[in-house]
């Protein structure tokens, strides 16, 4: 639909690509800017886990201060939980999910950009902390030493419990920084829960009822409820510790009244459900690879996406698990602790699922099986621990100990990494046209494999040894220096496995195997496009008749149930390369839109008038702030639909 | 790609685009505002401890009136709503811009209410019954303000052929906003000032 | 000095020493009482039964890649489901997990329950030390636990600041301490010794150094080291000698802000920093986290901030000598 030109500029449509990327709204390119940045942010918590584990290699270490110790291991739980993984899921769920229902965008694709852009100045302007300085002491306290770099931003865990991380205790505008960062975070989320909800139940392709989706459609939307339920949780919290820190409010203020379990509860309403919101993904992402590389069907189709619901909306029974040690009753805790243990069911049943689906298969043991298998394994590992936080009296003695971080790490590390790295090694192909390498591919597989448990499985023996989580300091006497040694080599064995596999991202972009079709023999609708698929995704938007609509284009079944080739695979390949040189003007895509980048923009503006609240500067940090999200609002609506 | 258009060729829920991000959208701010209340409720028992309690302060019969005003502006909303539905594009103009004046009267009399209260010596630091009184109707405020310009902004944009017109939100959302809106402050005029 | 302060002194001393031979002093699988012991039943046997899951998942991964693949050189069957599978690992799980749940939470809300027959001690969490209170003989022994064996103890804690958490693994889990609220935590030990304590809830820069040290000692102990405390400090009068010039140094330092030694300097006021007239009869100092000795006391007294970041003490700009007679007054606070 075309409509006049009302302003006086048009759509941009620059060829540069630095222009492109700023402006573009193809859900595709929006998906791997999410990807690259969330990489970047990988790399930047994994070395700030690096310099944890150096110095906790020795007991009484001072390779690192105080100050700098409590903010790493902070920073590293933001990056490593919402400039990584948050954005990564979002990077695949982005690119994959209106590829696999065969739609040619999202719903809203310049809210796709805005919530990237969101992410990206959100992440800037949390990292702004390292510039604007500082960590100070508590009111009253004494510093012996200057704060630097390392201690310039949060402290104290990203939980941010209260009063510890209010006013009084953690002064300094690191904290705000922190909390003001994840509000936006927390919005740009928001946006893309929506924009994908819409996506998934009204850009469907003809024929793809709901239960015809893939599961990894089906897990992306669990994970869209779970982020609209949940986010207005922590968002109503940050308020409330915003209104605290900046306008002198009393919520937990202990001398007025206030109660810091409350933050406890609002917090934990959503950081439970985010922990789901994280792996759930990774769950449709296994789903999706192992039946291709079995050569069958996801066995339990049907019951996969119930579980997957069972365990979103469990999700929002179980939080007070992580208060097992605070002041709330015991009725609680047991009714708690029982329905944390309920979740382990579904849990259960999807690993049973994807097991029966390798089953009597016909494995292929390239690099991502390997990865999905893995996972699997790390993922029962990391859930047996769970499972053993679940029993509310052994969790008395295991919360806020080693034990925790062994039990997150496996599930999240040895689960969601593992899956990530699954999804990277299968869908790298469609993106870039060209394979991973497999042998260097199986080198990095196999180091990460071993560095992981050399890394992991230690400190659940650490915990219960009585190694406490967020300690700078363990005494000589505890005797816990040598597997926290252990750990530390483990550490640097996975950042060797990171290493090798940026050196097979760099060589195989180069001169990896091509691929400009279907390398997999994939069974769901992305796989039909040409690789790298073009901008409008589909030539023909296909129309769905079954389940792995794709496979069933290619072959047919037998008596025995087994699948025959139809022997057309050359001839869809030739069609479908051909479709790239064919006259594309039915195709209407949405223009680019320089709009979200500028309304993103003006959030760390924004935010810094928040910070340096009562100056002068801050009075024109608002002002542009205010002036750019106009622009940017305005601009949008006024701006033509479509060029 | 047109956020308006329902078209057969593709499978769909029959709600508009649009409108489905806004109910999405909406059922997001429900949990946000039971939140909101959770906590004013959570507190609620500290309220009469303090020098300023909610009792010596409210203005019940005031902010009736002010709460009555909202819900009238609620009935406005339908009436534009449905003058918009049989094309009487002037009639549904005038009606949106009552429900923006009837949102912006409304606002007006918390603002006044928040300076009688700053005045007897409430303020968001003054107690706890302060910062959760002032967060929960300042947080539900900025949310019709918010609409209020929503609603202006659609207004002006009314009548105006499809081809000239801005990208703006339909009818339906923003009466789905509104009544969201109002129904929200139902809850918290019950829970903030008529619940003792 | 009273010989009564002497045998106190001495074995003092035993049990410091003994307490270096331990192994893994916060070893919490190491129960010396019935409540870490019943903890402790409750998670091997599950343990165990985890084991034996990731056993069994490891065994049918095993067999389903490398047993059970499909060998026909045909493609696979399409295999979709199968309802009874469906079934039997829904069931089984649930009744695995039940059998865990049922005591589970038995013990959970067993071990909640106060004993009729406790002492009750306070406890009082504050950056970055913990106070122990004993209401009925109103003394506060700073860092230093002490209860008799075989006693069942309600420890009520709360925090004067932020939230802290009371963990002694060896006789119970850890529960936390919360400004303006009551919790309560029942420890019971059955062999006399010395056991670790830390923090167990971040609560500022110092918080890995937030120790504590409990002392279970026998009954007539117990009630010798509660008379002990109770006794006030006496002024040395000796004009001349290190002790009366540490004496003065500590008024004159500004210490007494923070400080009271009963006897000495007492205060009607709460005050910011532990009571010291007992310091010389505790083990360890700075929040259990230096043990007692000039040379650690003397790298506190010059810079405590550097030792615990953070610290409310601060720097106190004393002479070499200064800190020399400081500390000869202090080792005499037994």
């Amino acid at each position: 639909m075309k409509t006049k030109s009302k302003t006086i500029y048009k759509r941009p449509n620059q060829k540069s690509k630095f222009f492109d990327l700023l402006t573009t709204v193809d859900h595709k390119k929006i998906g791997i800017m999410y990807l690259y940045t969330g990489f970047v942010f990988f790399l930047v918590g994994g070395l700030e886990a690096l310099l944890i584990r150096i110095h906790l290699a020795q007991a009484e270490s001072t390779f690192l201060s105080a100050a700098e110790y409590n903010s790493l291991f902070t920073v590293h739980g933001f990056t490593m939980v919402f400039l990584f993984f948050m954005a990564v899921n979002s990077g695949f769920g982005n690119y994959l999910v209106p590829l696999m229902i065969g739609a040619r965008d999202v719903a809203f694709p310049r809210m796709n950009a805005l919530s990237y852009w969101i992410y990206f100045f959100g992440a800037v302007f949390i990292h702004s902390t390292l510039f604007i300085g500082n960590t100070a002491p508590p009111e009253g306290g004494y510093l012996s030493e200057e704060s630097n770099l390392f201690s310039n931003a949060v402290a104290g865990g990203w939980f941010l419990y209260q009063p510890n991380a209010g006013i009084q205790f953690s002064p300094g505008t690191a904290t705000d920084i922190g909390v003001i960062g994840i509000i936006f975070l927390g919005v740009a989320s928001l946006i893309s829960a929506i924009n994908l909800t819409v996506t998934t139940f009204n850009l469907r392709a003809k024929g793809l009822t709901l239960m015809k989706l893939p599961v990894y459609v089906w897990m992306t939307q669990v994970v869209s409820f779970l982020l609209i339920f949940s986010l207005p949780f922590i968002t109503i919290a940050l308020f409330t510790v915003v209104v605290d820190r900046q306008f002198g409010g009393n919520f937990y203020n202990v001398a007025m009244g206030g109660d810091p379990i409350l933050w406890q509860h609002l917090f934990w309403l959503f950081g439970h459900p985010e922990v789901y919101i994280l792996i759930l993904p990774v769950f449709g992402m296994i789903s999706e690879i192992i039946p291709v590389f079995s050569r069958k069907p996801i066995f339990g189709y049907a019951t996969l996406v119930f579980a997957g619901f069972a365990i979103g909306f469990i999700g929002f029974g179980v939080w007070a698990h992580h208060m097992f040690s605070s002041s709330i009753q015991s009725l609680a805790q047991a009714g708690f602790g029982a329905a944390t243990m309920i979740i382990a069911i579904p849990t259960g049943i999807k690993i049973f699922n994807w097991i029966a689906t390798l089953w009597f298969g016909k494995r292929n043991l390239n690099v991502a099986m390997l990865f999905s298998i893995a996972f699997i394994i790390n993922f029962v590992i990391g859930g047996v621990s769970g499972v053993l936080h679940a029993v509310v009296p052994s969790d008395w003695q295991q919360t806020d100990t080693y034990f925790i971080i062994g039990h997150f790490h496996y599930v999240l590390v040895g689960g969601g990494l593992f899956g990530i790295f699954a999804g990277i090694y299968y869908w790298f192909p469609h993106v870039f046209g060209k394979k991973l390498d497999e042998k260097i591919g199986k080198i990095h597989f196999w180091i990460l494999f071993l560095g992981l448990h050399l890394t992991f499985l230690p400190q659940h023996w650490l915990g219960l040894q009585g190694m406490v989580r967020r300690t700078w300091w363990y005494d000589k006497g505890m005797n816990i220096e040598f597997w926290n040694l252990i750990s530390t080599i483990g550490s640097l064995i996975i950042l060797i496995s990171v290493l090798v596999f940026i050196l097979n991202w760099i060589y195989s972009k180069r001169m990896g195997e091509d691929t400009e079709f279907d390398p997999w023999d994939g069974r769901t609708l992305e796989w039909s496009t040409p690789l790298p698929p073009p901008e409008y995704n589909f030539y023909d938007i296909p129309k769905v008749k079954t389940k792995d609509e794709f496979w069933y284009r290619k072959y047919s079944v037998d008596k025995e149930d087994r699948s025959i080739s139809k022997g057309n695979h050359t001839e869809i390949k030739k069609y479908t390369l051909a479709t790239t040189l064919m006259d594309t003007s039915h195709i209407h895509l949405p223009s680019n839109s320089l709009f979200p980048f500028i309304t993103g923009l003006a959030l760390p503006f924004l935010g810094w008038s928040l910070i340096f609240r009562g100056s002068f500067t801050a009075v024109v940090l608002l002002l542009i702030g205010v002036l750019t999200l106009f622009i940017g609002i305005f601009g949008w609506t006024l701006e033509p639909e479509n060029e | 790609m047109s956020n308006f258009s329902t078209t057969q060729d593709h499978e769909s829920t029959g709600i508009s685009n649009q409108k489905l991000a806004m109910w999405l959208f909406l059922s997001s701010e429900v949990v946000f505002f039971a939140a909101l209340i959770s906590i004013y409720l959570f507190y609620k028992r500290l309220f009469a401890l303090g020098d300023l309690t909610p009792e010596g302060l409210f203005d019940i019969p005031f902010t009736s009136v002010t709460s009555f005003v909202l819900l009238m502006s609620s009935l406005t909303m339908v009436l534009s709503h449905n003058y918009y539905e049989i094309k009487d594009y002037e009639k549904s103009k005038i009606w949106i811009f009552a429900t923006a004046f009837l949102g912006t009267v409304f606002v007006s009399g918390q603002i006044y209410e928040y300076t009688e209260f700053i005045q007897s010596g409430l303020t968001i630091s003054s107690s706890i019954f302060g910062t959760a009184f002032f967060f929960v109707t300042g947080i539900h405020g900025l949310h019709v303000v918010i609409g209020v310009v929503l609603l202006i902004a659609t207004g002006s944009q009314m009548g105006i052929s499809n081809s000239n017109r801005i990208y703006s939100l339909s009818i339906e959302s923003l009466a789905l906003y509104w009544h969201c809106i109002d129904i929200v402050w139902i809850v918290i005029f019950t829970a903030v000032y008529l619940i003792p | 000095m009273t010989q009564k302060r002497q045998i106190w002194r001495y074995l003092f001393l035993f049990l410091f020493l003994l307490s270096c031979i331990e192994n893994a002093p916060m070893d919490s699988l190491d129960a010396q009482g019935p409540y870490a012991r019943e903890i402790n039943n409750l998670f091997w046997p599950i343990l165990y039964v985890g084991y034996t899951i990731f056993g069994i998942v490891l065994v049918l991964l095993i067999l389903g890649l490398f047993v059970f693949d499909d060998k026909t050189g045909k493609e696979p069957k399409n295999i979709e489901g199968s309802n009874l599978l469906e079934i039997i690992w829904t069931l089984v799980p649930i009744i695995i997990i039940v059998s865990i749940a049922i005591p589970t939470v038995k013990v959970t809300r067993d071990l909640l329950k106060t004993p009729e027959n406790a002492i009750e001690i306070e406890v009082i969490g504050q950056q970055w030390w913990f106070d122990f209170y004993y209401a009925d003989q109103q003394i506060s022994s700073p860092n230093l636990l002490v209860i008799p064996k075989n006693q069942d103890i309600s420890l009520k804690m709360t925090s004067k600041d932020v939230i802290h958490s009371f963990w002694v693994p060896k006789l119970n889990g850890k529960r936390y301490m919360v400004p303006n609220v009551d919790t309560y935590l029942n420890i019971k030990a059955e062999k006399e010794g010395l056991y670790w304590s830390q923090c167990g809830e971040f609560c500022g820069l110092s918080h890995a150094k937030m120790r504590a040290r409990v002392l279970v000692v026998s009954n007539e102990e117990y009630k010798s080291w509660l008379l002990n405390q109770t006794l006030a400090y006496e002024t040395n009068t000796n004009e001349g000698s290190s002790i009366y010039d540490g004496q003065l140094v500590f008024l004159n330092a500004g210490c007494t802000q923070c400080h009271e030694i009963k006897g000495f300097n007492e205060s009607n006021e709460a005050l910011l920093g532990p009571d010291l007239t007992h310091f010389a009869s505790r083990p360890m100092f700075a929040g259990s986290s230096l043990k007692l000795t000039r040379e650690n006391l003397e790298s506190w007294l010059v810079d405590p901030p550097i030792v615990k970041p953070g610290s409310y003490m601060p720097k106190l700009k004393l002479t070499e000598i200064e800190i020399s007679q400081l500390i000869d007054f202090l080792m005499e606070l037994r």
